[in-house]
């Protein structure tokens, strides 16, 4: 992970990571953010496919709460952070909804093939 | 991703205290309700807090909307742990009056209310006290008759206002019959002694009478 204006460069465990998510996850690093890392589809494909680093999905909600709790009880919270978090678990839903829906049209679809 | 995940999200949110409210507490969505101000004891209002996220709290997870229901459950209780524990006892079940008056009532909705002693009423001395429906009380809807009564009667102690908005609310008693517009009947009467008539005045109806029925 290279440096930003809140801290150093540092290395971090595959399992730490995100591929895509958004700037404010506290409980991973999405690293598709960083500069270094856009825009190079050899690097992404590496990074997904070989040390599996996932993209944000429903699944890693939890920890995030975790998180986020920890941080509050350290008095670093902010309402603007948990309010983004409420929106994206909706839009992650909401895409899940969309995907399932997709899927249940392509097997209506292959079973009348 | 699949429903079963987010299910289990939904249903995370009920049991887990997951929902921020500020300033620094965590609730779970059971102890939340979807409001701007929490009128229900025990429970944490978060609309003002997420503008506009009604479908995400209220659709998804199952922050329940408050209903009418749960405002009389809650005067009931209120009423029933009696003003010694509670802070601002009275102003409690005015506001809650005045929020049930908005629900769209029903006299059978309010049933459980009937007998309590919710109605605050200014007594002869001045003193306000809770009293229940079947005390005698008034209540006033004008003002000439709120002058002319003020200190002489018990009077349901809401304001000439109030008691205009408050029309739903205690139309659901059966309370009709104690508004003093109903209860009064005006008198004009001419004292001895006074009986000269006025020439002016007098001759100036006589002017106009003429004008009127030529």
């Amino acid at each position: 992970l290279s440096s930003d204006e809140l801290q150093k460069a540092t290395w971090a465990y595959p399992s730490d990571c995100l591929w895509e998510g958004p700037i404010y996850w506290r409980s991973k690093t999405p690293l598709a953010n960083f500069e270094e890392y856009k825009d190079k589809t050899i690097l992404a494909d590496f990074l997904q496919r070989t040390l599996e680093v996932p993209n944000l999905s429903l699944t890693h909600i939890t920890d995030e709460f975790s998180k986020l709790k920890e941080l509050d009880y350290q008095g670093k919270m902010d309402l603007t952070n948990i309010q983004k978090l409420y929106k994206k678990i909706d839009e992650l839903c909401l895409a899940a909804d969309a995907s399932a829906r997709m899927q249940t049209r392509y097997v209506n679809r292959t079973t009348r093939e | 991703v699949n429903q079963d995940t987010k299910k289990g999200i939904s249903q995370n949110f009920r049991h887990q205290n997951l929902i921020f409210v500020a300033p620094g507490q965590w609730r779970s969505a059971i102890d939340c309700i979807w409001a701007t101000t929490s009128q229900i004891e025990g429970k944490f209002a978060i609309a003002n807090q997420y503008v506009a996220m009604d479908e995400f709290f209220v659709g998804f997870i199952g922050v329940t909307v408050p209903y009418l229901g749960m405002f009389v459950d809650e005067m009931k209780n209120l009423i029933e742990s009696g003003p010694g524990l509670v802070l601002g006892f009275e102003r409690r079940v005015r506001n809650l009056i005045l929020h049930i008056n908005t629900l769209q009532p029903t006299a059978e909705s309010l049933q459980p209310l009937w007998e309590l002693a919710i109605f605050p009423v200014k007594l002869h001395d001045g003193r306000v006290k809770l009293q229940p429906r079947s005390f005698d009380f008034a209540i006033v809807d004008r003002q000439n008759l709120a002058d002319a009564f003020d200190g002489r009667a018990r009077l349901l102690d809401f304001s000439l206002e109030e008691v205009w908005k408050l029309e739903p609310f205690l139309s659901c008693f059966d309370l009709e019959d104690r508004y003093l517009s109903r209860m009064v009947e005006e008198r004009s009467s001419i004292k001895e002694g006074s009986s000269d008539p006025h020439s002016v005045l007098t001759r100036n109806l006589r002017r106009k009478a003429y004008a009127l029925f030529r």
